[in-house]
């Protein structure tokens, strides 16, 4: 079975670092790593709940924070769920928080991989 | 009162310590390393500098800070356009049918300018940074000062360090980012007048007035834990004085600016939401608010709106909105709120830094768009920006491709290309970035490059909206 495709640019913490210095990357990095299981029970809580509200917002600060990261396309998704809890079509929320969960669970291993290249 | 225009005679003209009777293109080129683009010289200068290049066919140049103030240099002499006056009534031999504005490149050539009302010095660019800082110097130090006496008018603090004393050469005025009633300017005395002809005139030195340390601490027993609505994190700055508070709830969104900014000096303190704000913001005066416009619970417009009226007219901070929606009609929005400026998300480092810089600082410069019409007419404008929105995407391609091939050549070309079409409609950001994508690939160091892309990928999407906006104008 193939590889799943890498979720974050191999090079974001270069391009972050040029921007903000290696340690300001570095901790960009653990700072959206730890903020990530808060947010992913915001989501859910929000969906079961029916608190739409709390969906848009998880899916916003997320869409933020990885694009920070060099989540591109994952910062595509939250996009189109913030959009689809704005409008309140749940069906859309329910069809893709399966791939959300899934793919946002990768990105927090490839930080944590990249905080582990980069303390190296 | 308002003065009429000065002649600006050649005499009257300094360069450097030097009083020249005659200046000639030639001479202005021989100020600058060849190697530095007008563009890069302003930005490294100063920020808030706007740049435009005018010409009538022959050689005209111009740098001010203000739409309406304009060095006009041709054949051989210089013409001053002071803010004072109505738009076309230049002074000198240039008319204003002469100078259609077209945006013309003068390779090699920067002057800097130091003007209040119609005087003028030019100065090199040691001597302008020396001004600028000590002109903001002087306006940190008339706002601690009035923060100490509680009720002083921080406008009035602001004017009065703003007019020289005699025999000083008047500072350039340095955006206030307060808010006030405009005060007359005082008048400049004859012997100020008489030492600038002779070449004599001075840089004032800044009041010695104790200044507070950035962000310093409030008087607290080290023991004592923070209070509950104190700020999240405080970031220490290293070159800059402005007092910044940062809200924003999300924790990467947050250390993402806080860090920014540090990056660029500036202290900062970051509070999570509206009430912690207002909280931060009755224990300490800033200048400058960042505001997240999506806040849980009291969102950026309802905060905004309560801080207006708590702190209305001159206490008031500069509201800078940050918002990742990037909508149209969201700066609208914004603006209609009381906040006074704009910035969306993802931040750009280097759009951050011209709006803290510069509050009127524009992606796309309307002036020029506006010139360009009055030559050109509605048609032709509505031509030129479609003929940029479709070219951009391409040409924003191209470097893209010369980065990833690492060809400098390209790179040149391709960003030479850029800057020459943003030039002509005013899009300053990009132009500036271009121009030093140029450089880069004219001397072959791509080292930067990348990053520089990458600022131009961050405001592209806004640029377009600006562009789209004033087409509407024109259409």
């Amino acid at each position: 079975m193939a590889e799943p495709a890498r979720e974050l640019d191999p090079d974001a913490l270069k391009k972050l670092a040029e921007i903000i210095g290696h340690d300001g990357a570095i901790e960009i990095v653990q700072t959206f790593r730890a903020d990530i299981q808060n947010r992913l029970t915001e989501f859910k809580t929000g969906l079961q709940q029916g608190d739409l509200k709390l969906v848009e917002r998880a899916a916003h600060t997320l869409k933020s924070g990885s694009a920070y990261v060099g989540g591109h396309s994952f910062a595509g998704l939250c996009q189109t769920l913030e959009t689809a809890a704005s409008e309140s079509r749940t069906e859309i929320l329910l069809e893709k928080q399966h791939e959300f969960e899934q793919r946002l669970l990768r990105i927090s291993a490839e930080l944590l991989a990249l905080e582990s290249g980069a303390n190296s | 009162m308002r003065r009429h225009p000065t002649r600006f005679n050649c005499d009257d003209v300094l360069i450097g310590e030097e009083r020249v009777e005659k200046i000639t293109l030639d001479q202005l080129k021989d100020l600058y390393p060849l190697n530095q683009h007008p563009i890069q010289v302003a930005e490294e200068l100063l920020p808030t500098v706007r740049t435009r290049w005018y010409s009538s066919g022959r050689s005209l140049f111009n740098v001010g800070d203000s739409p309406d103030d304009y060095f006009y240099v041709l054949e051989g002499s210089v013409v001053l356009s002071d803010r004072d006056q109505q738009r076309g009534q230049t002074v000198g031999p240039v008319s204003q049918e002469e100078a259609i504005p077209m945006p013309y490149m003068v390779p090699s050539v920067h002057l800097a300018w130091a003007a209040t009302d119609a005087r003028i010095l030019l100065i090199d660019r040691r001597q302008f940074l020396d001004v600028i800082q000590k002109a903001k110097s002087r306006r940190l130090s008339a706002l601690a000062q009035s923060s100490a006496g509680g009720s002083a008018d921080l406008w009035a603090a602001d004017a009065a360090v703003s007019h020289p004393a005699p025999g000083t050469v008047p500072a350039p005025a340095i955006n206030p980012g307060v808010r006030g009633p405009a005060t007359a300017p005082a008048p400049i005395s004859e012997e100020f007048e008489r030492n600038l002809a002779l070449g004599r005139a001075q840089i004032p030195e800044p009041p010695q007035t104790p200044m507070p340390a950035p962000d310093e601490p409030e008087q607290k027993p080290a023991s004592e834990p923070p209070a509950a609505d104190a700020p999240l994190h405080s970031e220490p700055g290293t070159a800059h004085m402005e007092r910044i508070l940062l809200v924003e709830d999300h924790p990467t969104d947050a250390k993402m600016a806080q860090l920014m900014l540090k990056t660029l000096g500036y202290g900062s303190d970051w509070v999570s939401g509206g009430p912690q704000a207002l909280s931060a913001m009755e224990r300490k005066r800033y200048q400058i608010v960042l505001l997240d416009v999506q806040l849980p619970g009291v969102d950026g417009f309802e905060i905004t709106r309560c801080i207006r009226e708590r702190w209305p007219g001159a206490a008031g901070p500069h509201i800078i909105a940050l918002t990742a929606r990037s909508l149209k009609g969201d700066r609208e929005a914004c603006l209609a709120a009381g906040m006074d400026d704009y910035i969306p998300k993802p931040i750009s480092i280097h759009l951050l830094s011209a709006k803290l810089n510069d509050e009127n600082w524009a992606l796309v410069d309307p002036k020029v768009i506006e010139h360009f019409a009055m030559a050109v007419g509605k048609t032709g404008v509505t031509a030129l920006i479609d003929s940029y929105l479709d070219a951009m995407p391409s040409m924003i391609a191209d470097l893209h491709k010369a980065v990833a091939a690492n060809n400098a050549k390209d790179l040149h070309l391709a960003a030479h290309s850029l800057k020459a079409a943003a030039q002509v409609l005013g899009v300053h950001l990009i132009a500036g970035y271009a121009a030093k994508l140029e450089t880069l690939g004219r001397f072959a160091k791509l080292d930067g490059a990348p990053a520089l892309l990458s600022q131009i990928d961050s405001v592209r999407q806004e640029t377009v909206i600006e562009l789209q906006k004033l087409r509407t104008l024109y259409g």
